[in-house]
């Protein structure tokens, strides 16, 4: 329709041509918008007269004019453009668009905040730079570097996977082993979304967030301080990440479409001794060690056995150069009526390990109507996604020992020796919203909004074992649910010299509902059925529960005085199912100030300084858990074993209920998880907005952080949850931004952000007693938790080296009785020399000391970003310093249990120092797999290691196609690009990766490694 | 229109006003919150019913489900382990090396086995009786004031036994008789437990009814009075009270409920649990979903193909001494209880086809032969396997007051009951009135009847006798403590007033 007016003026002005070529000083000249992108139908004139035309379809336009005529320029979605007209030859004239005037304004929770006046610490993301030429499965990995204090470690190479986000330190302790992460709150435009399921409930793998297409967002806000995120009351402690989809924008139809393909290629693998090496190696174990009577299997001693000549290369077989593909395109637009998006996105990205992969299907529609002359304005917004990743069920292992066949070997072809198995991941989601906004009066805006999430998980799972040829179906289904309904007042009178008052009154309420769906079955014959099928009677399966609801009350006041003194306050109360009646309010109060100094008088003249403000904020904000009925003492009704038996369900036919010795019992006390916050910032422009920093200083104290603590068995119960650990981050964070442009033609754009962070256990419960974790491999090597100390801080066993003779270990006086090893083990020559802090002659628990802190000390991110002429490189790196790390990977390969002998691949032994004989000066202790003592486990002091690294996590290298040429075939913008990613790393780390540590700082051995990929795309806009 | 509005949003806020009321009242739906748990005489039942599960559990054997310390991902039946495992008669084929570490009284050595010295389920039953305790007294509805206070015996009756049975395993136990008790408890001396148990086992005995209706399984494998009784009377062996012992048992024979079941009822009362000897016992009964596989029951180490999956002997007693053990057996083969508790395989029909029974049970050399003295369908897997647990049985409850008799010198009493042991096994009668030959023989008598059924152990380390029968153990160990389980390691977590036993301090 929009062509035919176009084509219609177009025509138009031809036939008038000849009329107009009577006059004078005929100029030829162009409209062009601020990216170059020609304008066609733009209407041009002489101000004040009716000497008017509009663009052609290539965008030029022939005037008649003398010198000193005002030019006028408009066109829909642009600002109207004056310029005198000085003799020029070329009159080409640029628009501004409109929409830039919003650039001015920034999102922050319920609403938005002119820039000039924020006074929290905010920092802002303008996601279609980076989305536009690389390619992620989520969007997280893509602000890797990008936010001071925002730290994002991608912890997997698995495609799929969960990076993890940590804002402003740690805060979150973990119950177990595991390693828990304080998850900030996600908001996509304005609805707080499922960004986790609980891990009871968690059953799929997948990032649930990998679901958002990335290039459906706009922008991403990040608010890392207490008074821009205490509006989000109890959920905001840990940081908001604010995300803004994509709208139309007024003018022409956007209409882009991205398509680019990725070769992911192996990056350096795990060092495999393969074939003879490791039957040398095998057979050396057995000669140094082997007890009486201890024979080598006839695999490395019979060379008729046909695995004797072996050499599988197992991760040579299982790892394979794989192709990732991500397609997306869009339409949008907006006029008087409102605005349109609609979006369609497919990616696929191909593991490089062997049945593993992550495919992303998304499509989002948003629409927004004018009604009533603007006074009302109603938006809907609809995204469906399906992601479904699929995972290696471990059937096939690339730590298989080299002398086993591959699958594909003739010995063993057809033998089905090894079943591959099945497993995938299904996550659905549909995210509905609807508002509408009603301009009550002149400034009293009332916002009424409803948003129904639904996402579904699917899990199916097929495994064989290949010991007990059992196989082992499971199926889940998983539903969650979240219903919020929002309401909110907002007045914003503007009045007198430069007073402007906004003030926020708003309720919410939400509900989310998961409920779980699992049946399991194992047969002892194998099947290669991949549903789940019941052998017996006893069909029966299971499903569980669990929902929460919030009802929230929230305002915020905002005073400014000519942009130049800002005070603001918030004030949340939210309530939630999950505490006890007693405790089930909590209050969020902030307050903040700030001060534009650039706009004092004193400053007046010194034009270098264009923007400096000073922001100062103190505020609380909290976090919940995820258990929703912990505080109501759960009970328990016994589930189903791993036989489907009843017997931890009923006893002669009758079932009951227990406590679930796991939760504690009803404690009406637990309440939130208080965080105190103060902020100091100063933001600065100097040079014509050449240069920017921005720095800011905060510390964040967790109070009452949730907390599980052992009881005595005697109790029955094993733990019970309290608000206990007080937790103190303190960092800094800076940003400097340069925008050098030396030429007209060459641009250079620098961003540097780095960030201190301390992190500190400040109060434990009971006289501030270490909390010792339980662990799976014993009380001995649990993770502690003590005052003074960070938090996931490494207490460790004191390396003293090995024990070189008899009479090193150390013999108590008293008893005549040896140093007694780690659990208990009778120390041998050869073992790991452990420091006995204690004296007490027995190497436990009490023995470790802190050795080190895996909390990263900084992180940071350095964009470098330059274009000359239609070329652009981009590089992204990223950066920890001051983090240690445990290589844990390794010493799990150079564990070796009795059975060892072709189990798992061996490293070659040559490549490390391992003690065999006395007077070795080796790092490793005698790998003795017959020494129940060889006292190699992971926390051990030796093997931490500097885990800093700096990373070249992407570079571009882009080329934006002429105008000229893309005109002829109807398209308006186009750029080709290639993109490396995770390009190359710096690191001391002798592992593979420093970046793919667990954040309790482990390696473990379960690591996917980072492909590197090739990526070359295209990207359109007609 | 601005009214419409006004009255929109007015509208909309009473609705949401009015919405909120419950908004923030969540009740699980899967399961129910304490508050909710103790209603009626059903929670009541099953709670009652949850102890005994979990008491099955706990002799069952402790696995990573229930404490993250311990590795073992299913139970072996460590009641066999506790109760039998270093009684000096067992070997192992295989050369199992935890079996073997396990019968050497090596029981910190081996992560295994460190899941046995863990005593957490059986503070879980006895917390679970704890809180019927607590709260069925409050509940009025839904049961007879007759069935409450049943309910409440039977929960002092399991609170007694778990301290019972853990006492019998470690020994010096800490006892807990409050709910929701956190404070760090420490080992109390075992006479005092055993005193609190007679105690316990009184209250129980008072209330509790002799059968329920019901299957003799069903019946058995809850609290009864005499399931009560014969609690007290072992305790009191414990505290050497003989003659309480002896009253007690004779309270159960005089009731005339429990009788000895003929030798061709074995297979009903080791394979079904059904039969008028059992006293009490663990229920487990595959048609209603309540059986081990694999993992849970000990059959799986003992049993071999035709019974289970397994091609070669784990646990058994080696032929030289079953023949010492059963003097009549290898005279004339007249301990009828021979046949019935071992069973010699074909070894020479392959493993993927039934193997035959011998008839002669002994017929395999000295480390072939099948303990059977509880078993399963021959269909060479480990499914639904559901034999019984006995913990007191008849025949066990008779010799056991024929030495209490002994001890008193009512010698005719004594030989009285063990005679009818003796006749219903087929060899001929006891007739020395010798005090301590008395004694001796049916100490050997209860090995021969009660071989593999999670008795000896506890006779021995009673009598103070394991090292006699167990080289691994010296005199001065027993005396020091070997006799008793350690103490695992997650006991002393929090707990600054855990001791571990004197042996077990030194011998790791």
């Amino acid at each position: 329709m929009k062509t035919i007016i176009q084509r219609t003026c177009f025509l138009f002005t031809v036939l008038m041509l000849p009329v107009l070529v009577v006059a004078q000083r005929v100029h030829t000249g162009k409209v062009t918008d601020d990216s170059g992108e020609i304008l066609i139908g733009a209407t041009i004139g002489v101000k004040s007269t009716e000497n008017f035309t509009t663009t052609n379809e290539k965008g030029f336009y022939t005037l008649t004019l003398k010198v000193g005529d005002t030019l006028v320029c408009s066109y829909v979605g642009y600002k109207t453009a004056e310029v005198v007209y000085r003799q020029a030859s070329n009159l080409t004239i640029r628009l501004e668009s409109n929409v830039k005037e919003l650039d001015d304004a920034i999102v922050i929770g319920y609403g938005s905040k002119i820039r000039q006046e924020v006074t929290g610490s905010i920092s802002e993301i303008k996601m279609d730079k980076i989305t536009e030429t690389q390619v992620a499965d989520s969007f997280e990995s893509m602000l890797q570097g990008k936010v001071a204090g925002m730290n994002i470690q991608l912890n997997s190479g698995e495609p799929g996977s969960t990076p993890t986000i940590i804002i402003r330190g740690l805060a979150a302790v973990s119950r177990g082993d595991a390693s828990s992460v304080s998850e900030p709150l996600y908001v996509i435009d304005g609805v707080p979304i499922i960004s986790r399921s609980s891990d009871e409930f968690n059953i799929t793998s997948t990032n649930v967030l990998a679901d958002l297409n990335p290039s459906d967002i706009d922008d991403v806000v990040v608010l890392k301080d207490a008074s821009a995120a205490a509006i989000y009351g109890s959920r905001a402690a840990n940081g908001v990440i604010l995300i803004t989809t994509k709208k139309g924008k007024r003018g022409k139809p956007q209409i882009s479409f991205n398509a680019r393909t990725g070769i992911n290629f192996v990056p350096q693998l795990l060092d495999v001794a393969g074939g003879v090496k490791e039957r040398e190696q095998v057979s050396r174990l057995y000669q140094l060690y082997a007890p009486y009577g201890v024979s080598m299997p006839a695999m490395y001693t019979d060379i008729t056995n046909p695995f004797y000549n072996n050499s599988s290369d197992w991760q040579g077989y299982l790892y394979n150069t794989s192709v990732t593909q991500d397609y997306s395109g869009s339409i949008r637009g907006a006029g008087d009526f409102g605005q349109y998006s609609i979006s369609m996105g497919h990616m696929d990205n191909k593991g490089i390990l062997f049945n593993t992969g992550f495919k992303r299907y998304s499509t989002m529609a948003s629409t927004s109507f004018n009604a009533l002359k603007n006074k009302v304005v109603i938006n809907n917004t609809l995204a469906v996604s399906r992601t479904n990743q699929s995972r290696n069920v471990g059937a096939l292992s690339t730590g298989f020992s080299s002398l086993l066949p591959l699958p594909d070997a003739p010995v063993v072809k057809g033998a089905e020796v090894f079943k591959p198995g099945k497993d995938s991941n299904v996550n659905d989601r549909i995210r509905f919203s609807s508002d509408a906004t009603l301009n009550v009066i002149k400034d009293l805006v009332y916002k009424v909004s409803l948003s129904l999430e639904y996402t579904r998980s699917m899990h199916d799972s097929l495994g064989v074992s290949r010991r007990t040829l059992r196989a082992s179906n499971t199926s889940g289904n998983l539903e969650s649910r979240n219903l919020l309904f929002q309401n909110t007042v907002t007045y914003s009178p503007k009045f007198g010299d430069g007073h402007s008052l906004s003030f926020l009154l708003g309720q919410s309420a939400e509900k989310i509902e998961t409920k779980l769906t699992e049946v399991s079955s194992v047969s002892a014959a194998p099947t290669l059925s991949e549903t789940v099928k019941w052998p017996t009677g006893n069909s029966i399966g299971s499903s569980n529960y669990t929902a929460s609801s919030i009802l929230s009350y929230f305002s915020r006041l905002d005073y400014a005085y000519q942009q130049k003194y800002m005070i603001g306050g918030s004030l949340r109360a939210d309530g939630s199912s999950k505490f006890g009646q007693a405790n089930r309010w909590g209050i969020f109060p902030s307050v903040s100030v700030g001060w534009n100094f650039a706009k004092e008088g004193v400053f007046e003249g010194m034009d270098w300084l264009v923007n400096g403000k000073i922001r100062a904020s103190h505020g609380i904000s909290g976090t919940t858990w995820s258990n929703d009925y912990l505080a109501l003492g759960i009970m328990d009704g016994g589930k189903l074993d791993q036989y489907n038996s009843l017997l931890m369900i009923s006893y002669g036919g009758i079932a009951g209920f227990s406590p679930s010795w796991y939760d504690g019992f009803k404690n009406e006390n637990l309440t939130w998880v208080k965080s105190q916050m103060s902020n100091i910032g100063m933001d600065v422009s100097l040079f014509r907005n050449k240069v920017e920093f921005v720095f800011d200083a905060y510390e964040k104290l967790t109070k009452g952080l949730l907390l599980t603590t052992s009881l005595p068995t005697t109790s029955g119960y094993n733990e019970v949850y309290r608000n206990a650990a007080n937790v103190l981050n303190r960092g800094l964070e800076f940003t400097v931004n340069t925008n050098m442009s030396s030429r007209k033609q060459f641009n250079w754009n620098t961003g540097l952000n780095f960030a201190l962070n301390r992190n500190r256990v400040v109060a434990l419960p009971d006289g501030n007693a270490d909390i010792i974790k339980t662990s799976t491999s014993g009380q001995d090597f649990g993770s502690v938790v003590r005052t003074g100390a960070p938090l996931n801080g490494f207490f460790f066993y004191q390396s003293q080296g090995i024990y070189q003779t008899e009479d090193q270990i150390p013999v108590n006086p008293k008893t005549g009785a040896r140093l007694v090893g780690l659990q208990s083990k009778k120390l041998a020559v050869g073992d790991r020399n452990f420091k006995d802090q204690n004296g007490d002659y027995i190497i436990d628990v009490r023995d470790r000391i802190f050795a080190g802190d895996p909390n990263p000390k900084w992180t940071g991110g350095w964009t470098n970003d330059f274009t000359y002429k239609n070329f652009g490189l981009n590089v992204i790196s990223t950066f920890v310093a001051g983090r240690k790390i445990v290589n844990t990977a390794l010493l799990d390969r150079l564990k070796y249990g009795k059975g060892f002998a072709g189990t798992k691949s061996m490293p070659n032994f040559d490549n490390y120092s391992i003690w065999e004989k006395s007077g070795d000066m080796a790092k490793y202790p005698t790998l003795n797999p017959w020494n129940d003592a060889s006292q190699i486990v992971s926390y051990d002091s030796e093997y931490i290691e500097d885990g800093s690294y700096f990373k070249i996590k992407t570079a571009t290298l882009s080329y934006n196609l002429k105008p000229k040429m893309l005109s002829r075939i109807g398209v308006g913008r186009a750029r080709v690009y290639c993109t490396l990613d995770n390009l190359v790393t710096f690191q001391k780390y002798s592992g593979p990766d420093a970046e793919l540590i667990t954040i309790d700082g482990f390696d473990d051995s379960k690591g996917y490694p980072m492909r590197r990929m090739m990526l070359f795309g295209v990207s359109l806009g007609l | 229109m601005r009214n419409k509005i006004f009255i929109t949003c007015l509208t909309s806020l009473m609705f949401v006003s009015q919405g909120c009321k419950d908004w923030l009242d969540e009740l699980p739906i899967n399961t129910v919150t304490e508050d909710q748990a103790w209603k009626s005489g059903s929670d009541a039942e099953g709670a009652v019913a949850k102890a005994f599960a979990i008491f099955r559990r706990a002799l069952a054997g402790l696995t990573k489900a229930d404490t993250p310390s311990t590795t073992r991902n299913g139970a072996w039946g460590d009641y066999y382990f506790w109760g039998d495992m270093r009684s000096g008669d067992w070997i192992t084929p295989n050369n199992d090396g935890d079996w073997q570490a396990g019968f050497e009284n090596r029981l910190i050595s081996r992560t295994e086995l460190e899941p046995m010295t863990n005593w957490r389920l059986f503070y879980r039953a006895i917390e679970q009786c704890n809180l019927v305790l607590e709260n069925v007294p409050n509940i009025t509805e839904g049961f007879t004031a007759e069935r409450k206070a049943q309910l409440l015996a039977e929960a002092h009756f399991m609170r007694a036994m778990a301290h019972f049975y853990a006492a019998r395993i470690w020994g010096d136990i800490p006892i807990n008789l409050t709910a929701r008790n956190v404070q760090p408890l420490g080992r109390e001396p075992l006479a005092d437990v055993m005193r609190m148990v007679v105690a316990e086992a009184d209250e129980a005995i008072a209330v509790l009814p002799w059968l329920y209706d019901g299957t003799r399984k069903k019946s058995t494998s809850r609290g009864t009075k005499g399931a009560a009784l014969a609690l007290k009377a072992h305790a009191l062996m414990w505290l050497k009270d003989y003659q309480g012992a002896s009253d007690a048992i004779k309270q159960i024979i005089d009731e005339g409920k429990f009788s000895l079941a003929p030798i061709e009822g074995f297979r009903d009362m080791f394979d079904k649990g059904e039969t008028n000897e059992m006293v009490f016992q663990m229920f487990y009964d595959a048609s209603i979903g309540e059986f081990s596989d694999y993992y849970g029951h000990i059959m799986t180490y003992y049993l071999t193909n035709p019974y289970t999956d397994r091609g070669n002997l784990s646990l058994a007693v080696p032929r030289s001494r079953i023949l010492q053990i059963y003097p009549d057996y290898a005279r004339d083969q007249s301990d009828k209880r021979v046949a019935e508790f071992f069973q010699s395989i074909d070894f020479s029909v392959g493993e993927n086809e039934l193997r035959p029974i011998l008839a002669d049970p002994i017929a395999n050399g000295e480390r072939l032969i099948m303990f059977a003295k509880f078993r399963k369908a021959k269909d060479r897997t480990y499914n639904l396997m559901d034999g019984p647990v006995p913990i007191f049985r008849y025949a066990e409850l008779l010799l056991l007051k024929a030495e209490a008799d002994a001890r008193l010198s009512n010698l005719n009493e004594s030989l009285a009951n063990l005679n009818l042991v003796r006749a219903r096994a087929g060899i001929p009668l006891f007739e020395k009135a010798d005090q301590p030959l008395l004694i001796e023989e049916i100490l050997e008598e209860r090995r021969r009847e009660l071989i593999g059924e999670f008795q000896r152990v506890y006779d021995l380390v009673r009598l103070g006798r394991l090292h006699e029968f167990n080289s691994s153990v010296s005199e001065k160990d027993e005396k020091d403590g070997a006799g008793f389980f350690p103490v695992s390691d997650e006991a002393f977590a929090n707990n600054p007033n855990m001791t571990q036993t004197y042996y077990w301090q030194f011998n790791q």
